[in-house]
């Protein structure tokens, strides 16, 4: 090889060495559209709502004035009662509640539990005593100091689960969602404390929260088959989708309609009729069709997420 | 060793050692940690990606969630069955981190001095 060669061939290296790197992606191909439905409050059930569903006048996250639909909801879904949610023995073999890991939903059983030692390869996880039972928090005072952020001490190794019978039967809560979507102008809204939305049974779909402080206590905040578990500033609260809540099916094999996003935008089941995941999804796990217009599609339950931003100016979730 | 050999060790050495491998449910068992992880030292709307424990690869962008950044996927997951090795996944799924544009740069600069002294050494003969 002569020195133009290796010359050529130092700069080919490189170049492919660069070039292998990638770039950070643009923003997906899809926009809010003209032809964007207006939020529609019939798809809400009844029973979920503490009245009827009026308009109000609101101000969007951007500073938009506009109408807005003010969905004050039970916080309890009426179809169904919530949990169950901790297993209470290492023997019992019926399913609990579920868990969510490594971007997995696990059902919580005796065995489960008593295997998290080796589940997470760390032997402090002991969440049962000699005679086999499983420590669950089953009182207010418990429930509350082993939810917190900075798990109180004396909680350690607990499975954690919460009744709404200690909150009168629900946690009111009051969504002001814009009647007419108003697209961002530019860039996108995160997701913050107060939730990305509202299912049709009224209730909060939830953020999700780093829980490294959590797992390091050794504590497992367990959810019921539905996605949803309880604390005490937001009630009963979605994490995933499982397919429990009401939903709208599309008779064109989209998916099923599952509830509203703060910004009004419409949510979606992960998959449609034949279960298919979307594609082209932007950033926020949203994209437009000439039916629906913009929507999201939720994220898979495993992944205890719902979608990754606001398109649109979100209105408040109290 | 020749400069050039010198220069196309660095540059594979660099390739297989510093390019970014997907945050991986192996690395510890803090729930859906990994997800946020897949984040660490990544700006809002980078790429990122991670693997769940069947090595399922999850490719999205960093959002912002209660004030801390966590991978949101938005592309269909890739089932371990499917997909490209890990290595190739890895170098399509993540954009390069400060220190690999260091090392890419470190990488230019050597190759560019390796021509120089070769061209210098072709003069002299």
């Amino acid at each position: 090889m002569n020195m133009q060669s290796k010359q050529r061939c130092l700069l080919f290296v490189t170049i492919g060495a660069l070039a292998a790197c990638g770039s950070d992606a643009t923003d997906g191909p899809d926009a809010p559209t003209d032809n964007q439905p207006a939020v529609d409050p019939a798809h809400f059930v009844a029973g979920g709502l503490k009245g009827a569903i009026t308009t109000t006048s609101c101000t969007l996250s951007g500073g938009t004035t506009t109408t807005c639909y003010k969905i004050i909801t039970v916080g309890a879904p009426s179809n169904r009662t919530v949990g169950p949610f901790c297993p209470t023995k290492i023997t019992d073999g019926s399913v609990a509640g579920m868990w969510i890991e490594g971007g997995k939903t696990y059902d919580l059983t005796g065995d489960f539990i008593a295997n998290l030692a080796t589940f997470y390869n760390d032997t402090k996880w002991k969440l049962y005593d000699a005679a086999g039972n499983i420590n669950v928090t089953n009182s207010q005072v418990a429930c509350e100091a082993a939810a917190r952020p900075d798990v109180d001490p004396a909680y350690q190794n607990y499975c954690v689960e919460c009744a709404l019978s200690y909150y009168g039967g629900g946690v009111e809560r009051t969504f002001l969602i814009p009647v007419n979507p108003v697209a961002r102008k530019s860039g996108t809204g995160s997701v913050g404390m107060g939730g990305v939305g509202v299912a049709f049974d009224g209730i909060v779909l939830d953020a999700p929260a780093p829980v490294a402080a959590i797992k390091a206590a050794h504590t497992i905040a367990a959810f019921d088959d539905c996605g949803g578990h309880i604390n005490a500033h937001a009630g009963y609260h979605y994490h995933a989708a499982t397919g429990c809540s009401p939903s709208v099916t599309a008779a064109d094999g989209h998916a099923a309609m599952i509830g509203y996003a703060l910004d009004g935008y419409g949510m979606y089941a992960l998959a449609d009729a034949s279960g298919a995941e979307p594609t082209g999804l932007d950033n926020c796990r949203g994209h437009s069709d000439s039916t629906r217009g913009y929507h999201y599609h939720v994220a898979s339950a495993g992944e205890n997420m719902f979608i990754g931003c606001f398109k649109g100016e979100q209105g408040t979730a109290n | 060793m020749s400069a050039a050999r010198l220069a196309l060790t660095v540059v594979v050495f660099v390739l297989v050692l510093g390019l970014p491998s997907p945050a991986s449910a192996h690395d510890s068992g803090d729930g859906n940690a990994f997800m946020w992880r897949a984040c660490d030292g990544r700006q809002l709307d980078d790429t990122c990606a991670f693997q769940n424990a069947e090595h399922d690869l999850y490719r999205g962008t960093c959002q912002s969630m209660s004030n801390a950044l966590v991978c949101v996927r938005n592309q269909p997951i890739e089932r371990a069955a499917l997909q490209l090795p890990n290595s190739m996944a890895s170098s399509n799924a993540q954009s390069p981190r400060w220190w690999q544009w260091l090392a890419m740069a470190g990488v230019l600069a050597i190759s560019g001095a390796a021509m120089v002294v070769f061209h210098a050494g072709n003069r002299q003969r």
